[in-house]
């Protein structure tokens, strides 16, 4: 097959924009998650406070 | 008791769809689709390139129905779809902007080149990255839900536009290179027909797929923020007890 | 029209404020007269034909001096509270998009033929007769770029990176207008036969038509506050 490295490079190129976006994204929400965690316990501190 | 959305909205079944898809495409544009007569093997790099390019108008038209829904109903949800919409349409942008040179390379001997297609995508690309940094710098959320609706609303009605004029340009300043890859009517032989076909579906999957999980993304942003400005409110009871 | 008139008030008031301080208006001439002369090095004088490069070169200048003139007077006005005041007043929000618009563009144009003067001196440029045309073209790339630049310009200057944000959003969607302005003067120096051109003129006159209707539609809901 001719020209195979650009080739290569090119699918290569798209599907790790594809799987580094979701890593990406899969990041983003773990750490949102952790703050919401934190922010749920000291919501409901409080309501068990009143 | 945590009154986060239900993780069982089906969207690991289509994620699972959209991944067996793109893999039946990749082969499909490497063991089916026939080596093209005049560029060779390069040619399926195309296979990639213009669903891509497709799949980037696509979110184009999703952003800006989300923006004028936006202005219209001023419902969060409308913004959070044009939010999102922007974001994953930026990663297709970016996807033909990149692929489209790779192909360049070996077919004309140059990675870059100002050919109508290429320079839209690219004025396309800059109208997102400042969609996003508009999102990013533009102020409070509310605000910012209606300065990027405008500027979404502005932009996609530019986008014929710019289009129009890039092409006219490139008419009156012809390159010696022309694309002459297997664009529909230009006589595509059915195997290829089918592959774009293939290619087409899979790279529309995998963008809603990208589009679910950001707006998953988008609505615990929303929700943290709500809370925070929840906690942070002086609470009614500390004002009353004064008596 | 008791509205036309109304907005005109808030015009001649701009306008007035703008010609007793001269900030924007010399400002973006003096900027211009920079770009002028940086692009006469970018060229080696031999190889440099005004009528090839010409065009380019006038509206890099032109470009650059119109984002540093919006920045300047959205800021100006931002400072000074003045939208805020004029938001109490009984024009609509749409009208004071009109407004800001006409100030705008009068600005632009006086100081883009300052800036049409100096490019034809200093690069020796054959104009003759077609000087009216070039000022039609001109004036009508003004127009476009003020439509654009009052809805971004009020948008950029309520943002954190302003100086930034402003160019950032609207050069790339003034690009249409850009190719049809740089094609446009081009044929004109070149004394190229303009009835062949015509599109791009008329591809300028719609762009206008298109953005300064979109702008009045949206102004309402840049200005909420």
């Amino acid at each position: 097959m001719s020209n195979l490295g650009f080739l290569f490079a090119g699918f290569t190129v798209a599907w790790g924009l594809v799987f580094g976006y979701v890593w990406f994204l899969a990041r983003r929400s773990q750490s949102l998650e952790a703050r919401l965690d934190g922010l749920e316990r000291r919501q409901r501190d409080n309501a068990s406070a009143d | 008791m945590s009154t986060r959305p239900s993780r069982s909205d089906g969207l690991g079944s289509l994620a699972i769809v959209a991944f067996v898809l793109s893999a039946v495409s990749l082969g499909l544009t490497f063991l089916y689709a026939p080596t093209e007569r005049v560029e060779g093997d390069i040619q399926r790099m195309l296979y990639l390139h213009v669903p891509a390019a497709f799949t980037m108008y696509v979110g184009y038209a999703v952003v800006f129905f989300a923006s004028f829904m936006y202005l219209l109903r001023r419902e969060s949800r409308w913004d959070e779809l044009a939010a999102s919409a922007a974001e994953v349409g930026t990663v297709f942008t970016s996807m033909m902007i990149t692929t489209g040179p790779i192909w360049a390379k070996p077919v004309w001997g140059t990675y870059w080149t100002w050919d109508a297609r290429l320079t839209s995508a690219f004025v396309l690309w800059l109208i997102l990255i400042g969609y996003l940094m508009l999102r990013a710098y533009g102020g409070h959320a509310e605000q910012v839900a209606r300065y990027c609706a405008v500027l979404a609303i502005i932009g996609f009605a530019d986008l014929p536009i710019i289009h129009y004029s890039v092409q006219w340009w490139r008419t009156l300043h012809p390159d010696a290179k022309i694309m002459t890859e297997g664009s529909p009517g230009q006589g595509l032989e059915s195997s290829m027909m089918i592959t774009f076909a293939v290619a087409f579906a899979a790279a529309l999957l995998t963008f809603t797929v990208l589009l679910k999980l950001r707006l998953r993304l988008e609505r615990q942003n929303r929700r943290l923020d709500a809370l925070q400005r929840e906690l942070t409110r002086p609470s009614p009871v500390v004002l009353g007890s004064t008596n | 029209m008791r509205t036309l008139r109304a907005i005109l008030t808030v015009v001649a008031k701009d306008m007035r404020g703008e010609l007793r301080t001269k900030e924007a208006l010399t400002s973006t001439v003096v900027f211009a007269l920079l770009v002028l002369l940086v692009f006469n090095f970018g060229f080696e004088p031999g190889t440099r034909d005004v009528r090839l490069v010409g065009a380019g070169i006038l509206w890099s200048a032109l470009l650059f001096a119109a984002v540093l003139a919006m920045n300047r007077l959205l800021l100006n006005e931002r400072e000074g509270g003045g939208l805020e005041g004029l938001m109490l007043t009984p024009l609509s929000r749409a009208d004071l998009y009109v407004a800001k618009f006409i100030t705008l563009l009068c600005i632009l144009s006086l100081a883009a033929t300052v800036t049409v003067l100096l490019f034809i001196v200093l690069y020796n440029v054959p104009i003759g007769d077609r000087l009216p045309l070039l000022a039609t073209v001109v004036f009508a790339g003004m127009i476009g770029l003020s439509a654009l630049g009052t809805t971004f310009a009020t948008i950029a200057v309520r943002t954190r990176t302003r100086e930034v944000m402003l160019p950032l959003l609207l050069i790339p969607l003034s690009v249409p207008l850009l190719i049809a302005c740089v094609e446009s003067t081009s044929a004109i120096l070149a004394a190229r036969d303009f009835a062949d051109e015509a599109h791009w003129l008329r591809l300028i006159v719609a762009f206008d038509i298109v953005f300064l209707a979109l702008g009045y539609a949206t102004y309402p809901a840049i200005l909420e506050e």
